[in-house]
């Protein structure tokens, strides 16, 4: 190899290495979801027979008119003392008929609904829900959804079960699309989600590792989030910072396989880039700054501390894998050639077994979950593949920008696709409810 | 020459598109294309048992054709069955049903209550209305459940036990019933029904009545210990408990909150927990204890004669991989093993 395209060798090695690691990660996930030991602490409690506490479901809602009325039946539905839940939409800002939709649905459902029509502030879910916490929220366990989930009916019994773990701080349920059969994208979604929760998360859970919250479809101990500080507001990814921050207080995540929520994918290209751009931002944002702290003193075993560190750089790889190729075409046309057996062997074992890590995870949560036909579009999801690397690429080049010039991070609401169904046009609660009954914010004692 | 370019490029394209084949058609027949199913209904025992119940509803007679059991042997009266015999359909009785020793059962389900006669062998599962008796040295394997009363016999074996009063017996009653008949089933189960005999416990099982908010509400404090939590014999402590490694509480100890080893938890003789246990390791609860909220346990979990988990009005769960239950224990709710569960004694 020729001695001038030395320093361009020394950076492939590095990212190959990182791949390389990502590569047994994934393989480490998998079998032991196939073949290891299963673990669902606290599902195991009888949901028929715990004492238990009250709890307020944040939805948060932005613009939502086509899908807010489906969670807030589905959340009057579930199986839970109805005296000890109570829901708290968060309308933030939206400019449609949103709020008319959820104060018609509180008007038929008196004191089981408090809205909470959000009109100025700082913009982001997570500023929302901040307010939303300090204004409305007295109880220890609060549950948030995105107003496009319809959550089952025993979901809530199965998110609020492990907080009796009093480790627990934050719980995160696992997330299935419901539009599967929408278009290819759509589909290739699904395929996606099913390993990220079947097998990453679970294998976590297993592994005693480091399960991510993802700020929806789960929930927290009030007494958690206010030691560790509250909603970063500045954040675009506010559920991976909260899991960090979290996990530096001492307090767990769980994820719970069983406990399934109902979503919506989205179901255009450009939907799913700007989606996938605003978490891999956000994920690199934290990664900055959670980085370092996983290595201070703490009570994190060594596996937390890898495992942590592994998923916050998870969105790095992309770019650093654009970076790699485009390393490897240099070096080819310089005239470089690897050298050393073990170097070549290096390479080698990561392009028959590396490059498939992922799809043979994906392969694994389709058959965890019982589906048979639908694994044969596997060989589309490189596709997926392909348009995740560049947009994770481009997200991580204008975060770069963004710190540069001091670009603030615009927040990409994600597009509704489902349709609401003709509804009757939501008339004034004076007028819905003849003698309505006052429905105050459960503001916290001074 | 064109030709055999033309059959070569055709005959190259079909081999490289032939991998993509399956896809494609799964693109385009789209036959799996519906959501993962979610469960939108609870594991409750007592559910699962009512579908077997509901599949036979209207039906009467013998060995009735019901689908995904194949055949039912319907009961219509109290029965008494005989010595022996492998029962290898399910059974339904509307009436009080018997067994009458060494018998093995597929499933039952009854509308009233169930002796399953000594040394029986349950190998789905077994439901009943009114009570479960389950003789010493009696094998439950699968779901053991009832809408009034569970009674377990000493050296008898369970699974995952669900009942609003889950009683365990033995010693002097236990060779009682095995030196009887089978009324004496019924003596067991009228003294364990009104409480007034109920399995003599070495020690006295407190009295608390716990109020009627969720411990998760009362107790939001939380203490992480670095090293072992001792907490010292006759003494109250009001905080939820982390403890990285092993968690001892006093004889006599009273502790409100819930509470979390990561290696073994002991509980000594008489101590009152109004939280719940959860233990990555062995959990060992003494004689005479009371303790209110879920029990889990990642190891052996031991409970010792007198313990009580649960009262009727707060009906808890205990859940680990293999449960030791000593005669003279009362639970409400669920138990749970998902190994091996075995009454000692």
């Amino acid at each position: 190899m020729g001695h001038g395209s030395a320093w361009l060798l020394i950076p492939f090695c590095v990212i190959e290495v990182f791949i390389c690691t990502y590569m047994v990660r994934h393989y480490w996930f998998t079998l032991n979801r196939l073949f290891g030991r299963q673990r669902h602490p606290l599902i195991d409690i009888d949901i028929d027979l715990a004492d238990w506490p009250a709890v307020t479901v944040l939805v948060a809602a932005h613009n939502e008119e086509a899908v807010v009325a489906d969670v807030l039946e589905a959340l009057l539905q579930v199986d839970y003392p109805p005296d000890r839940l109570h829901i708290v939409p968060v309308n933030d800002r939206s400019t449609d008929g949103t709020e008319a939709i959820i104060d018609a649905i509180a008007a038929r459902n008196p004191g089981r609904i408090t809205p909470f029509h959000r009109r100025s502030g700082k913009a982001r879910k997570a500023a929302a829900l901040q307010e939303a916490m300090e204004n409305y929220v007295q109880t220890e366990i609060v549950l948030l959804f995105d107003a496009d989930y319809i959550p089952g009916k025993p979901l809530i019994r199965q998110l609020v079960a492990p907080f009796f773990d009093p480790e627990v701080g934050c719980v995160m349920g696992r997330v299935v699309p419901m539009n599967v059969g929408q278009n290819l994208l759509t589909r290739m979604l699904d395929m996606e989600r099913g390993a990220g929760y079947q097998i990453d998360q679970q294998a976590r859970m297993n592994m005693r590792l480091v399960p991510q919250f993802g700020g929806t479809a789960g929930g927290m101990r009030k007494s958690a989030l206010m030691e560790a500080g509250g909603w970063n507001t500045d954040t675009l990814t506010e559920d991976t910072e909260l899991t960090y921050r979290l996990l530096m207080h001492g307090w767990k995540t769980v994820y719970q396989n069983r406990a399934e929520c109902y979503e919506e994918s989205p179901v255009r290209w450009p939907v799913r880039v700007r989606q996938n751009k605003r978490w891999a931002k956000g994920h690199n944002q934290v990664m900055l700054k959670y980085s370092l702290s996983l290595f201070r003193p703490s009570r994190l075993t060594l596996l937390e501390r890898l495992d942590g560190l592994l998923l916050l750089w998870i969105y790095a790889m992309a770019p650093a894998l654009l970076i790699a190729w485009m390393l490897a075409v240099i070096m080819f046309y310089m005239g470089d050639y690897l050298e050393g057996p073990m170097l070549v062997l290096f390479v080698a074992s990561f392009t028959a077994l590396g490059n498939f890590a992922t799809f043979f995870e994906i392969a694994a949560s389709a058959r965890l979950d019982g589906s048979k036909r639908r694994i044969s579009i596997l060989p589309f999801n490189f596709l997926g593949f392909l348009v995740s690397m560049m947009t994770c690429s481009q997200a991580a080049w204008e975060l770069v920008r963004d710190a540069v010039f001091h670009n603030e991070s615009i927040w990409d609401k994600t597009e509704r696709a489902r349709h609401a169904e003709p509804r009757p046009v939501p008339v004034p609660v004076s007028q819905a409810v003849p003698q309505p009954v006052p429905v105050e914010p459960l503001r916290e004692a001074a | 020459m064109i030709g055999a370019l033309a059959s070569l490029v055709g005959v190259t394209g079909v081999l490289l598109a032939l991998p993509m084949a399956p896809a494609f058609l799964e693109l385009y027949v789209r036959r799996d294309t519906g959501p993962v199913p979610v469960k939108n209904r609870t594991e409750k025992v007592a559910d699962f048992a009512q579908d077997f119940r509901e599949l036979l509803q209207d039906r009467s007679g013998a060995a009735q054709q019901i689908p995904v059991y194949g055949t039912a042997m319907v009961l219509d009266k109290d029965s008494f069955l005989d010595e022996g015999v492998f029962f290898a359909d399910p059974i339904y009785a509307k009436g009080r049903l018997t067994g009458g020793g060494n018998n093995v059962f597929s499933a039952i389900f009854c509308e009233k209550d169930v002796d399953l006669g000594k040394n029986a062998k349950v190998l789905s599962w077994v439901h009943a209305q009114g009570v479960v008796i389950v003789p010493p040295a009696s094998t439950v394997y699968g779901r053991l459940s009832a809408g009034e009363q569970v009674e377990l016999g000493s050296r008898c074996s369970f699974e995952r036990v669900h009942a609003p009063i889950v009683t365990v017996v033995g010693g002097a009653e236990a060779e009682r019933y095995e030196s009887e008949t089978g009324e004496c089933c019924s003596k067991i189960h009228l003294v364990l029904r009104h409480g007034s005999e109920a399995a003599p416990a070495e020690a006295e099982a407190p009295v608390w009545n716990p109020a009627p908010h969720s411990i998760l509400e009362r107790v939001t404090d939380r203490l992480l210990a670095e090293e072992d939590f001792v907490l010292q014999a006759a003494t109250d402590f009001r905080k939820n408990v982390v403890a990285s490694r092993r968690v001892h509480l006093g004889e006599g100890s009273h502790a409100i909150g819930n509470l979390k080893s990561k290696s073994d938890m002991v509980l000594e003789q008489n101590v009152h927990v109004e939280g719940c246990l959860v233990s990555e390791a062995d959990l060992r609860i003494g004689p005479g204890c009371l303790v209110m909220g879920p029990v889990l346990s990642d190891g052996d979990l031991i409970i010792e004669s007198g313990t009580q988990i649960g009262t009727l009005d707060h009906p808890t769960t205990v859940r680990a991989p293999r449960i030791h239950i000593a005669p003279g224990v009362t639970l409400h709710g669920s138990l749970w093993a998902r190994e091996f569960g075995r009454v000692t004694g």
